[in-house]
């Protein structure tokens, strides 16, 4: 629906061609890619087809643009100094933690020093994986044209967004030039929305009847219920607030000529946030450099929205664990079944005797059942068999009915194969955790399936105008990534490579940073105050030690972010969110271990009244005034020559490291919007007046 | 838009194959998501009456996906909670070939003729091989492509 048809408006291989013109030079240093020969190891055959691809392009652009065959050259020298600073950082990292672990070590204050050297370790492992990821940058030439005939269904999933938001969005991604059709999947069951989306000629689909009482799955939930009920071969995915350009799917479709290829990620990109971007919103070192890194592995990450997914791919993915789960999930449930069955034999006995004959027979019916999983028969006729069985057990005593047939419901319903107790009986998107992008990505890697990152902005968004929002989504994030650490960690799935489950691990563990932070913020904290050494060492032989170990790993950071905007600023906040990561990780911990719900909290694509101040940072600023505390004692015993001066001198230095992470918290906290002055990218189209009956706001 | 209509199977509305009315449906050519998508149509309107018995002619078809299972696992999931059921029937190169037949086989089975479909589970044959366990073996193990590529 909404999308322009072949026969009106064909587009074929000449006129989506375009030869590379100077438009394209902007992006070429960011397509080319590093070396030619910079072949990802045990990359998939994807991989080798595009890199063929990759050496036609550079004879072309060899030939034709001298200034980007410069530009390339820059990337192999940059390419060559990320791979010896990558040693370097690994090579002086083991020299120094070797160190640390066997001479310094204050066992006296072990309850201080194990925890700050287990902290350094973390941070040597973060760095490794940090350089393995960049290792293998993957810069692609420019994507191959889409082929023309392929069907597209657009969706864009929404829950609680206003309907000018929604809609400006919806007539955007109607309005994209490849033929397609487009999708407003509204979980929020508004009418309005089914209105406004029949009136610009896009598709709607809510939650049917079947999903009433049953689990939802959040937005996961909402993207299968589509699938269920469309057949594109692809199926783009937009939040509700990202406003894709025309080519977007021009741009995309031609990766999936590989295949292999599974789903296509662009770039998030945020145009409602101001240069300085207080809330850290612009992740340009992820949807970059470490994108492009994960890319060179084959493990780019999905990431829920800018992206566009071969449905097949799904769908194998779905049924490749429906079909693998089905055989224990219905002996479970059998065993489940016959211990109700039993619990309702006694009930019986004691308040209708002339019913247990129902129960006897039911029970007689699972254990054939058990016995025919057993036997390894065909799941579906077992359960079938069941189903009649219990018929007939229950029509034997007619009067018995009220008594048991509620139960006998429940145990038919939690045994089917069909899965009669959820409203899908599968579930292609992950439903397993609340970042079900992630889950989804990892478990298609595993099958065999590639990816690819496009890196262009193609899509434009609305990032979090307040630091509560942030603050909550971040806490999303990272409890959904750490649920998957521990219920699905990728070091234990089959089928990943030794590279995907690195590149998977390294953005998991990355969460793990704040129990590290707290060690970083307590050691100097302790020694200031009470004078306790949280390591043993002559200050100099630190210093020749460490300063290599954190100059190298700061030249890693900043050469292999490329130019990437923000690295200092996505340093401090991945820090300062250390009461975020540490909560997050709990909260994943919880809900795998104890079985703890997870909410999916929309962000909210507007300011929040209640969203700012530094009630939301108070940890944060409570270990700032602590540091600054701390070093006033360290500076008043230091004066009053009661403790030695340069290790309190290197501590204070700590301490002004600290406190600069710790400091983003406070622009943050006083952020009250972008204002007025950001221009929005993409027009507010005429019609969206109409449809809303008033003037459409520009911003939200 | 949702076509389903909540019409949960209870008890009462479950019936032997034989009691229950039944409905042929053939598939031609290819089994991708369109195709089950109005098999899907065409079982919700049959099954909006009461517990319906969808029999499926699979013989003519030509090539699988994983979205055409994955469809007829739904409809299979839709008519079960109507208090009725799928059958599959019809020899089908393509279906048997397909290493998606791998996964469906042991949760539903594809039967010789129509009369087997609307016996159902009288003759029971063993799953196929399903894909291995994990273990400490398979963890650095070269990873293959497991489904999908039939």
């Amino acid at each position: 629906m909404g999308g322009r048809k072949w026969n009106k408006e064909p587009i074929g291989f000449d006129k989506n061609f375009k030869p590379i013109g100077s438009k394209d030079i902007p992006f070429a240093a960011e397509f080319l890619p590093l070396s030619i020969d910079d072949a990802a190891p045990g990359a998939s055959a994807v991989s080798s087809q595009i890199r063929s691809e990759e050496r036609v392009d550079m004879v072309a652009r060899l030939g034709l643009f001298p200034r980007s065959y410069r530009r390339l050259k820059m990337g192999i020298y940059r390419q060559i100094l990320v791979r010896i600073l990558a040693v370097l950082v690994v090579s002086f990292g083991l020299i120094y933690i070797s160190w640390r672990w066997s001479s310094t070590v204050a066992w006296d204050a072990w309850w201080i020093s194990l925890p700050l050297v287990a902290a350094e370790t973390y941070s040597l492992g973060e760095s490794a994986l940090y350089a393995v990821t960049m290792w293998n940058a993957r810069r692609r030439p420019p994507p191959p044209p889409a082929l023309p005939g392929r069907s597209v269904d657009v969706f864009i999933a929404t829950y609680n967004e206003p309907l000018d938001l929604v809609m400006k969005t919806a007539i955007a991604a109607r309005d994209m030039e490849y033929p397609h059709e487009t999708w407003i999947l509204d979980d929020g069951d508004r009418a309005e929305f089914a209105e406004a989306a029949r009136q610009i000629g896009v598709g709607y689909i809510t939650r049917g009847p079947e999903w009433d009482g049953r689990q939802r799955f959040a937005k996961a939930g909402n993207v299968n219920n589509a699938l269920s009920l469309t057949t594109g071969e692809f199926v783009a995915i937009f939040d509700a607030d990202q406003v894709p350009e025309p080519r977007f799917l021009d741009r995309v479709l031609g990766y999936f000529d590989a295949e292999e290829v599974a789903f296509v990620q662009t770039p998030q990109h945020f145009w409602n946030v101001p240069e300085r971007d207080p809330l850290g919103s612009q992740a340009e070192l992820f949807y970059g450099p470490i994108q492009q890194g994960k890319d060179g592995w084959d493990a780019a990450f999905f990431c829920g929205s800018n992206a566009v997914l071969r449905r097949e791919a799904l769908m194998a993915l779905g049924l490749t664990r429906y079909t693998r789960t089905a055989t224990e999930q219905t002996w479970r449930a059998l065993r489940r079944g016959r211990s109700r069955l039993q619990d309702l034999h006694g009930e019986l006995g004691r308040r209708h005797p002339a019913a247990m004959p129902v129960a006897e027979q039911a029970l007689e019916a699972v254990a054939r059942a058990e016995h025919q999983v057993r036997r390894g028969d065909v799941l579906a006729e077992i359960t079938f068999e069941l189903r009649v069985a219990f018929h007939a057990a229950a029509l034997a005593v007619p009067d018995a009915m009220d008594d048991v047939v509620p139960e006998l419901d429940a145990v038919l319903e939690s045994v089917d194969v069909a899965h009669t107790d959820q409203a899908l009986a599968i579930h292609p998107m992950d439903t397993t955790t609340i970042t079900e992008d992630m889950a989804t990505a990892m478990h298609l890697h595993a099958m065999g399936w590639g990816s690819v990152y496009h890196h262009e902005v193609l899509v434009h968004g609305l990032a979090p105008e307040d630091v509560s929002t942030m603050l909550s989504q971040r806490h999303r994030w990272a409890a959904g990534t750490m649920q998957v650490f521990f219920s699905d960690n990728p070091v234990l799935l089959r089928g990943l490579t030794v590279a995907q489950r690195l590149m998977y691990l390294g953005t998991m563990t990355s969460y793990l940073n704040g129990f590290a932070a707290l060690s970083y913020i307590a050691a100097p904290v302790v020694f200031l105050v009470a004078g306790t050494y949280p390591l043993t060492a002559s200050p100099v032989v630190f210093f020749c030690l460490f300063l290599p170990f954190f100059v190298t790993c700061q030249l890693l950071f900043q050469v292999a972010g490329n130019g990437s905007k923000g690295l200092w600023r996505g340093q401090q906040w991945s820090f300062a969110l250390f009461p975020t990561w540490i909560a997050a990780t709990c909260s994943g911990a919880a809900a795998v271990f104890l079985g703890k719900h997870l909410t999916f909290s929309v962000t909210a694509k507007s300011k929040q009244a209640a969203g700012r101040g530094f009630q939301h940072v108070r940890l944060q600023v409570a270990a700032m005034a602590l540091l600054v505390v701390s070093s006033l004692i360290g500076i008043a015993r230091v004066s009053f020559v009661e403790a030695p001066l340069y290790p309190t001198l290197i501590t204070l230095a700590w301490v002004a490291l600290d406190l600069a992470l710790l400091s983003v918290v406070i622009g943050a906290a006083r952020y009250r919007g972008p204002g007025d002055h950001l221009e929005e990218p993409m027009p507010t189209p005429k019609e969206l007046t109409s449809v809303l009956g008033t003037p459409s706001e520009s911003k939200h | 838009m949702s076509m389903l209509s909540p019409a949960p199977m209870t008890i009462s509305s479950a019936q032997n194959t034989a009691d229950l009315t039944s409905l042929e449906l053939t598939v031609t050519g290819a089994l991708d998501a369109p195709t089950v998508l109005a098999v899907r149509q065409a079982s919700a309107q049959a099954a909006a009456d009461g517990p319906i018995l969808i029999l499926v002619d699979v013989a003519a078809v030509t090539s699988v996906g994983a979205s055409g299972v994955v469809g007829l696992l739904e409809v299979l999931h839709l008519l079960r909670l109507r208090g009725g059921d799928l059958r599959l029937f019809g020899h089908s190169s393509e279906l048997q070939e397909t290493r998606l037949q791998a996964h469906l086989g042991h949760v539903a089975r594809v039967y010789a003729n129509r009369q087997d479909a609307v016996d159902g589970g009288m003759a029971r044959v063993r799953p196929r091989g399903l894909a291995p366990r994990l273990s400490w073996r398979t963890l650095f193990g070269r990873r293959h492509r497991s489904l999908g590529w039939g």
